[in-house]
Order: structure tokens, then sequence, then C-alpha cells
């Protein structure tokens, strides 16, 4: 046998390494629409989590929130960006750095899937059995909601006060 | 002539196994089992029996007296590795199908269902490689040929065009696995009817397989005519419910100030199709079924 025959027959499952089924693209979706940025992003690590790939991810995951908090720092802390915010709110109301946080929870979900989509699609093939959404769907929700406006109040303090 | 009589029973009974038929089976079985009682080659047809029916306790204890014969019974072994994987021990199973491909390397189904626990575990990357390696001692395999087209439908590399299907539908047309694997394919990408058709074929095939039964009743509630509303969410999955979202969202915004009625008529109007769209197919399904 080649040695590349014997690699291929080296166990690949350790006693703590067998992946569980993630959470299902529709909760994740439903986490960050409800829930904003943080709780699609607390929804994804759990995912991480589950598939044993929390290194793997962590990068990205990690650039997407940097990403997301230079945005509203953007928005907080310079002129354009006040600019950009007020024009926001003229088109969708006081509600539009709300409606923005949901955006970007919906992005990070696609990014979420574009990461756990073979994943996703060997839980479905395979019919494992998902874990029940509800309990770690309203924890991150309510997490994310938590972060969300220490996040706010950080950033925006200084128009709030 | 005992022997002539126990080879033709076994033959008979391996021929009604592997046609699925395992309520025939286990009448030609117990006849056959009170004839010749230390038979162990009826024994551990007895555990197949009991495995392919879910009697998965009678099948364990069936096996482990076929190994306490003969401890290296491949075919014992083997249906260990599926009790196993089936009771969801994959680092177990992982551990068996390896000392089976140890012992033989170039057998094409074992690098097949070792692949199968893989894509279990989440790892798609080397079910491929495995399937290839099968692929590589016996081309035609059907496991293999199967396994990498269940890749190719995880990867979503063309889907039902992916070559390794193609193969199965030329190589395999009516068994088991190429069938279930095109209702996939049809079910992916979107025809319906088509996956129900197929999924009727292998009811017939196999009628006590739940599997089958549910997916008929699945595919058959998902063709009636009172889910049409639901079609583009089926046909373009995740992208389509986020664009429905995000439109009515839109819409419901925009005509707020100016025409509240409007709005409140489409926020009403998506509030009962999203009930819908919980509700009706999972009551459609259990209908179905009766």
């Amino acid at each position: 046998m080649s040695e590349n025959d014997n690699n291929l027959l080296k166990p690949s499952i350790g006693k703590m390494e067998i992946a569980r089924a993630p959470y299902s693209v529709t909760t994740c979706f439903m986490v960050g629409f409800l829930g904003g940025f943080f709780a699609a992003l607390a929804i994804l690590l759990a995912n991480s989590a589950r598939l044993n790939r929390l290194n793997r991810d962590a990068l990205v995951l990690g650039a997407a929130t940097f990403v997301y908090l230079a945005v509203f720092a953007f928005l907080a802390w310079t002129e354009q960006g006040g600019s950009l915010l007020a024009a926001v709110k003229e088109m969708t109301g006081e509600r539009g750095l709300r409606y923005m946080i949901q955006v970007f929870g919906v992005i990070l979900c696609g990014v979420g899937y574009l990461l756990h989509y073979k994943e996703q699609r060997s839980t479905d093939y395979m019919g494992l059995d998902r874990p029940s959404p509800w309990v770690m769907g309203i924890v991150c929700v309510v997490i994310g909601g938590i972060v969300q406006i220490a996040v706010v109040l950080a950033l925006f303090k200084n128009i709030i006060s | 002539m005992t022997g002539d009589a126990a080879e033709s029973a076994i033959a008979e009974i391996a021929e009604l196994l592997d046609r699925r038929r395992t309520a025939q089976a286990k009448v030609r079985l117990a006849a056959a089992q009170k004839q010749f009682p230390d038979n162990i080659d009826l024994l551990l047809q007895s555990a197949t029996a009991d495995y392919y029916n879910g009697d998965t306790d009678n099948a364990w204890d069936s096996v482990q007296q076929v190994l306490v014969h003969d401890p290296d019974n491949e075919t014992a072994l083997y249906l260990v590795f599926e009790l196993t994987f089936d009771k969801g021990d994959l680092a177990e199973a992982e551990r068996l199908i390896i000392s089976l491909l140890h012992a033989d390397p170039s057998y094409a189904p074992y690098y097949a269902r070792y692949g199968s626990v893989m894509i279990q575990s989440m790892n798609v990357g080397k079910a491929r490689a495995l399937a290839e390696e099968g692929r590589g001692y016996d081309p035609e395999d059907p496991g293999c040929l199967a396994l990498q087209t269940l890749c190719d439908f995880i990867e979503n590399r063309q889907g039902a065009s992916s070559h390794a299907m193609q193969q199965l539908l030329v190589r395999q047309p009516e068994s088991v696995q190429t069938l279930a694997l095109l209702m996939n394919a049809l079910h992916d990408r979107g025809d319906f009817g088509g996956a129900y058709r197929i999924a009727q074929e292998l009811v017939r095939a196999q009628p006590d397989n739940e599997d089958f039964v549910d997916a008929a009743a699945e595919f058959k509630a998902v063709s009636h005519w009172s889910m049409l509303p639901l079609w583009p969410m089926r046909k373009w999955g995740h992208a389509a419910s986020i664009a429905l979202w995000l439109t009515v969202i839109v819409l419901v915004h925009l005509l707020k100030g100016a025409n509240p009625v409007a709005a409140g008529a489409i926020a009403v109007s998506f509030f009962i199709y999203v009930v819908y769209s919980w509700a009706w197919p999972p009551f459609l399904r259990r209908q179905m079924l009766k």
C-alpha cells in the first residue's frame, strides 16, 4: 500500500473531536435578523464550536467583527460618517441605526453560510438531527443585544450626551 | 444432502435479504435454523435480517455469537461496523472499518462505507479522497460512485449533472442507492414532481424503509397544488426567503407614510403567508402519511 493509502487509513476521529450537527441556516438568519450583528456572531461561534472549527473560523469572524466596529466608529467619530448616518435616518426614520445593525447581522449570517455550507449540506443529506434552536437562539439575541447596546453607548456617547 | 440443503437455504435467504424481503427471510430462517441450529451462516443471516428490521439488540446478540465461534469472520465484523455506525459511535466505527480495510485493502465497498463515516463526521474532503481511492480498485463500484455523487451534491459541484451521478445512472439505473441520489438531485433542482415519482419507486423497492416512505409523503405534499405559493422558497431556498423578507420590510417602510392602509395590508398578508408557510406543510405531510 502506498504512503498516501496509509495516510488515508489513519483515524481522523478522536474521542473528543466528533463534529455535531450545527444550528440550521434558518435559525442563524432569524437570530441575525432579530438580534443584529453580535447575535449573529454568537450563533455562528456556537456553530463553529459544534463543528470543531473554532480555530479555522476565528480569523474570518474576527475580521468581520473588526470591519463592523470600524464602520460604526466611522459613523460615530467622523464628519462624513455623521452625515451618512443622518442621510440614512432621513430615509428610514429614527430606527435607521437599528436597521443597519440588522442588515449587518444578516450579512454576517451570509458569511457564516459560506464558511459552513458543506457541513450544513452534509447535515441535511445525512438526515442528522439538529439541536433545538429556541434556547440558544434566545440566548444569542439577548447577549447580542446587550453587547450591541454597550458598543453603541461607547461609540456614540458624545452624540448621546 | 444435509450440506446441500443448508447451502440451498442460505442461498435462498441471501436472495431475500438482498431484496430486503426481511419478513419472508425471517420465516425461511426460522425453518432453516430449526433444521441446522449450529450453522454459523444462518446465524449471521439472522443477525442481518434483525439489523434490516431495526431490531439492533437481537442483531448484536446474534453477531456476537458468530464472532465467538469465528472471531475473524469478515461478514460478521462488517455487520458489527454497520451496527456501531448506526448507534452513532463514529470513532469506533472508523476503527472497525480501518481494520477491515487493512485485512482487505482492495475491496472498494469498504472505502465507500468509510467515506460515509467521514461525511457524518463532516469530513467531506476525506470522504471524497476515499471514494477516489476505492474507485482506483474498482472504477464502477456503486458505493464509491454514490459516495462521490454525494460529495458532489454537498460541495454543490454541478448537482445532478455531476460525472459520478451520470456514471451511476448508466451502470446502476435501478439500484436503490442510485434512485435515492437521483431523488435528492431532483429535489435540489426544484423538480418535486420528479422526486416524488422516484420516491414512489423506492417505496415499491423497499416498502418497509421508513425513510423512503417519509420522503414520498414529503414530496407528495410539496407537489400538492396548495403548496404552489411556496414554490419560490423551495426552488431558491434561503436566498428567496431573505429577499422576500427584505422586500416586504422595505415596501412597508416606504408606504407607511404615504399609504398606511396599503402598508398595513402588505404587512398582514405577509404575516398570513409566514404562518401558512410554517403550519401548512407539516400538516399536509401528516395527512399524506395517513
